[in-house]
């Protein structure tokens, strides 16, 4: 088997960014959900 | 308060569209390569060994950390210029997704550096001033929210853009500050007309700056449109607002009316 180096600084920083960006992703089109049930159709021009 | 909108629920009731959802698509696809050639396929460099794999995750979040703060300064001058929703939305959304990516530059960084450098932190030009392109970009967000006494909306809106139209400025002295001033960092490595990098590495970084993009574009995207929406729901309570108060100014007249 091969041996890696760094393995701690390599899995916090790929699980740091994954992790960060997938949270912020969820809370983006979460807050999304919410807000888009409080205006009418016509003002999600994207639907 | 606004009342939730009945037809608002259901798949429709969102911030995706036909073109999100290809693009979220696309960038998990593209992240599932990346991963592969970033973490197996790419070969150890001769001298940083595997930490080098935290290359392809740094520079990426980097180059799109840029990216936004060019878009922000953009956006910034075109809403001084036309002040218009959409430029004033987009500018919050770029300067929103581009503190994200800045906050995992200085973080990868920090990580990358100690196996590298030996040391998790220096006052390094690079590191100096891209903290301060953070600080920035958290100034611009809070500027775009702080009222002031009067209420004025436009001067809030101008503030905020006038930070913004220093991003890009600070994104400039951030590329030059390695040949500018002693720095920890390389010069330049990919920009240069003979890279220094080459082969599978090469090609990794650029699938890592490309992946990156698309993820930025879905992010920018969907926050975009969480601004609109902000929006259009802060100017429907307005409009309520307005509405009450002018029934209530009418009953008032009404019973002035009657007892005159």
């Amino acid at each position: 088997m091969l041996a890696v180096s760094h393995v701690g600084y390599i899995a916090a920083g790929w699980g740091i960014v994954l992790g960060s960006l997938a949270l912020y992703g969820l809370r983006t089109v979460r807050r999304g959900r919410t807000l888009a049930q409080q205006v009418p159709p016509e003002d999600r021009r994207w639907t | 308060m606004t009342a939730p909108h009945a037809v608002g629920s259901g798949p429709s009731g969102s911030t995706s569209s036909g073109a999100t959802r290809v693009l979220g698509g696309l960038s998990l696809a593209g992240l599932a390569l990346l991963l592969g050639y970033a973490l197996v396929w790419s070969p150890a460099d001769r001298t940083q060994r595997d930490s080098v794999r935290l290359m392809y995750v740094h520079v990426p979040s980097a180059i799109v950390a840029f990216a936004a703060c060019a878009l922000t300064t953009v956006a910034a001058a075109m809403w001084l210029r036309r002040r218009t929703e959409g430029w004033w939305v987009l500018g919050g959304a770029s300067a929103e997704v581009g503190l994200v990516f800045t906050a995992l530059t200085l973080v990868t960084g920090s990580i990358w550096g100690r196996p590298t450098w030996g040391t998790y932190w220096d006052w390094d030009p690079r590191i100096t001033s891209t903290s301060l392109l953070f600080v920035m970009l958290v100034g611009y967000l809070a500027l775009r929210r702080i009222d002031n006494e009067a209420g004025d909306a436009a001067q809030r809106g101008t503030r905020g853009a006038i930070v913004g139209l220093l991003l890009f400025p600070n994104v400039v002295v951030v590329h030059y500050s390695v040949d500018w001033w002693r720095s920890l960092h390389q010069t330049a490595t990919i920009t240069r007309l003979d890279p220094t990098i080459e082969g599978t590495m090469l090609f990794t970084l650029m699938l890592g700056i490309v992946v990156f993009g698309l993820i930025f574009a879905w992010l920018l995207v969907h926050r975009f449109r969480v601004g609109w929406l902000e929006e259009r729901v802060e100017h429907a309570g307005l409009d309520d607002a307005l509405r009450a108060r002018r029934a209530e100014a009418g009953v008032v007249a009404g019973l002035g009316g009657g007892t005159a």
